[in-house]
């Protein structure tokens, strides 16, 4: 215990781990130009150890200790050396405080890691939303009619049909109403139009989507610039017995790769064909199961809030002059969104505008402005204007303040301690 | 003061704040499960509402004009399967050892110019790379269809699983009404081998025309009140129109009115008005700007405005008049000359219960 006890609280271990934590974000960093961001960042900082390296293009079978690891036995280190050294005595009050903030913000780190969420709200002009989804992540939605404006909904998350599928397990749950067996799942995919014109293979699946979509699967992209889109090929069952196989792809779950799939075949093949794009990539899939109907989407994985956004205005600018043939969206000047709170618990009814370094702080959760498609462009091409928010859950989102805080006022105290009884000794001399 | 800090004192500090800290960091960890709830039905995305139709008009595709009749010597082995969901007519062609073919004639909105894409599209599809307009061009064959020069182009498939490799020979021909696909596909031995049936079923296709349109347009202002100005003739409306008309051209100079009705005020006056003034060449105004530029139409209707602009010739007079939760917005746009001459009759149509 106590060889434990002096490893603990040396001074070498912690120079050690600063040093692993710098050879850390050095690796982790560089990995992110092969791996991506997302993938880099929970392999490297949101994991125990990284096994594995990737450097410029090569792979490189070296270990290393993860952020967590690392983070953890610098918290232990910290405290433990405190712990040891402490010795109350105002003249040390600024070197307790800076212990104190670094180790706020350290813990504040690791409570951010595992508590934050980050989801976007893309709504139109007069549109009201309750959700947010993910921006990665899909689910499995079961919906069917509940009354009046109301559905009842069954969800799968993504990791489960990912285990199902890769395990061949038959996914079955009292609140499901089919049992659902996941032949594939492809992490990314592409989609084609059957167009009738030149609807060659035959299709995957004869029920639903696949009747006038191909899906094929691709690689996974890891570039910031694009995402996965996922597919199944799922193989349903209700007790009364089995209901065939259905794809279900975010192709068609996804309203933000509906518009982009609808919008490029109409650049490319006119806006009649692009409109019989939509109608049968939207076009719901149904199937009877315990007297009800039900319909099956894939599509981004959604958070629910007890309150509605609506947006009233998306504002675009655009620093005038800069609209040219060149460049016709011109040159972004601002972003902003004018939006309706309507909270039927609280009662509460009211506008705020959301802009750049503004955010809305509200419930929880802060909305930031993430994107806009409300140019003048969008309105001329008769495109209804919308703007999507970044939703950021983030119950320790003031211990980075705080923290530095601390750290700067224990510094600033200790400088001063030092300062007056050096003064004094000269003034006593 | 010191405090003297034993080893197992701090060992007991570590395993207390483990405790405390253990559940938050578990609570953290989502378990993936299924879960099940009631939620409000997803409301549609509102339906793309521009103010503004006369673009979207000019860029839409005219109305579904009657097809013309087709009619083929049909080349020995081949069995009509009757039309298919969008083609008008498909054979079955039976090869050797029961493989097959088929042959599919579709018409499809008019794609004439983006033959690329179109070859790409098929290309795409056979998991073929795509190919660059050039390289798409050199594709394509002319071919005899009908008496008109169509354009042929092939693509072969790879076997994929229990798909076997395909090869498909396509000619399109680009007319008025639309763009005619005639499609052989299926077994690559069989489509080899009816390869020139099929050249000389297009060459024997005979094209009757449909019998002109003479009916009128129809007035999609029909289910209005509204009193339409003497002189005015009423046109299609275009995408996002309610209602058009075409005023008296006076000499060589045109106009045209439209509505357009929305559930909003789309961007407010000032949006509005902006977009007006570029479509004759007008910059962008500021609110104190668009003030002085706005007329009030209806003493009882404080929403209700007129504007009245022109440029180089052209003039554009518009009217937002909100009723009853609804958005109207009228627009006379054209030639100056035909234009000013029709402004009295446009502001008593405006003001006219609709």
């Amino acid at each position: 215990m106590n060889r434990l006890w002096k490893i603990f609280t040396s001074l070498r271990l912690t120079v050690v781990l600063l040093g692993l934590g710098i050879v850390l974000v050095w690796v982790g960093t560089v990995a992110q130009a092969d791996e991506g961001l997302y993938q880099a960042q929970s392999r490297y900082f949101k994991h125990w150890y990284v096994w594995g390296l990737t450097l410029f293009g090569h792979k490189v079978p070296l270990p290393l200790p993860g952020g967590y690891t690392i983070g953890v036995l610098l918290l232990v280190n910290l405290v433990s050396a405190h712990i040891k050294r402490f010795q109350w005595s105002a003249k040390k009050f600024g070197i307790h405080l800076t212990h104190a903030g670094v180790i706020l913000l350290l813990v504040g780190q690791l409570f951010t890691d595992v508590f934050s969420r980050e989801t976007q709200l893309r709504f139109f002009e007069g549109q009201s939303k309750t959700w947010s989804e993910s921006a990665t992540d899909y689910e499995l939605a079961f919906t069917t009619d509940a009354g009046g404006d109301a559905e009842e909904v069954v969800v799968i998350p993504q990791k489960l049909l990912m285990q199902a599928a890769e395990k061949g397990v038959e996914l079955k749950d009292a609140k499901l109403p089919v049992g659902v067996r996941v032949k594939s799942w492809w992490k990314n995919s592409r989609s084609a139009f059957r167009a009738p014109m030149q609807a060659n293979q035959p299709p995957l699946t004869t029920n639903g989507l696949a009747r006038h979509f191909d899906f094929r699967q691709t690689g996974e992209t890891k570039s910031m610039d694009s995402k996965n889109i996922p597919t199944a090929l799922l193989e349903l069952a209700s007790p009364a017995g089995p209901l065939g196989t259905w794809i279900a792809s975010g192709w068609a779950g996804d309203e933000v790769m509906v518009d982009w799939t609808v919008e490029g075949y109409e650049e490319e093949m006119g806006p009649q064909l692009a409109k019989a794009v939509r109608a049968r990539l939207t076009e719901p899939q149904g199937f009877e199961a315990g007297g009800k109907r039900w319909a099956l989407t894939l599509r981004p994985a959604r958070t629910y809030n007890p309150y509605s956004l609506t947006l009233l205005k998306p504002t675009h600018s655009v620093y005038v002059g800069t609209v040219t043939s060149a460049t016709p969206e011109g040159i972004p000047k601002d972003f902003r969104s004018r939006v309706r709170i309507e909270n039927p618990q609280t009662r509460e009814n009211r506008e705020v505008e959301i802009y750049m370094n503004s955010p809305l702080r509200y419930a929880g959760l802060t909305f930031f402005q993430l994107q806009m498609d409300a140019s003048e462009r969008t309105r001329q091409r008769g495109r209804t204007p919308s703007s999507t928010l970044q939703v950021v859950r983030n119950p320790a989102w003031l211990t980075p303040y705080a923290g530095c805080g601390i750290v700067g006022a224990g510094l600033v105290i200790q400088f001063m301690i030092h300062l007056v009884g050096f003064v004094s000794r000269r003034k006593t001399k | 003061m010191t405090a003297e800090v034993s080893p197992a004192r701090c060992a007991n500090f570590f395993r207390r704040a483990g405790v405390l800290l253990l559940p938050l960091l578990l609570a953290g960890c989502d378990e993936p499960k299924i879960t099940s709830y009631r939620a409000p039905k997803d409301a549609p995305a509102p339906v793309a509402a521009s103010a503004d139709g006369a673009r979207d008009a000019e860029a839409m595709p005219a109305p579904p004009r009657a097809r013309p009749q087709l009619s083929w010597t049909l080349p020995a082995g081949w069995k009509e399967a009757g039309p298919g969901r969008m083609s008008i007519a498909s054979f079955t062609i039976t090869g050797e050892g029961g493989k097959q073919a088929q042959v599919t004639i579709t018409p499809l909105p008019p794609l004439g110019g983006r033959e690329a894409a179109v070859v790409n599209m098929w290309r795409e599809q056979a998991g073929q790379p795509e190919l660059s307009e050039e390289e798409a061009a050199k594709q394509l064959q002319p071919v005899e269809v009908g008496g008109e020069t169509g354009k042929l182009f092939e693509v072969s498939t790879k076997g994929e699983g229990t798909n076997a490799p395909m090869r498909i020979v396509t000619a399109m021909v680009h007319r008025a009404d639309a763009s005619w696909f005639y499609k052989l596909s299926g077994d690559v031995a069989v489509v080899e081998a009816q390869r020139p049936a099929f050249v000389e079923f297009l060459k024997s296709i005979r094209i009757k025309e449909a019998p002109a349109e003479t009916a009128e347009a129809p007035a999609a202002s029909s289910s209005f009140k509204w009193k339409v100005p003497d002189g005015w003739q009423s046109v299609t409306p275009g995408q996002m129109q309610d209602a058009k008309f075409s005023v008296p051209a006076n000499g060589a100079a045109k106009a045209d009115v439209t509505v357009s009705i929305f559930p909003s005020d789309t961007g407010g006056t000032l949006g509005n008005v902006t977009r007006w003034r570029r479509q004759i060449g007008l910059g962008e105004i500021s609110e104190a700007d668009l003030a002085k530029l706005v007329t009030p139409l209806d003493p009882a209707n404080s929403g209700a405005m007129l504007v009245d602009m022109t440029n180089g010739g052209k003039q554009l007079i518009g009217a937002i008049v909100p009723r009853g939760g609804r958005w109207f917005f009228y627009k006379l746009l054209g030639d100056e000359a035909a234009v000013a001459p029709q402004k009295e009759m446009f502001v008593a149509f405006v003001k006219s219960e609709p």
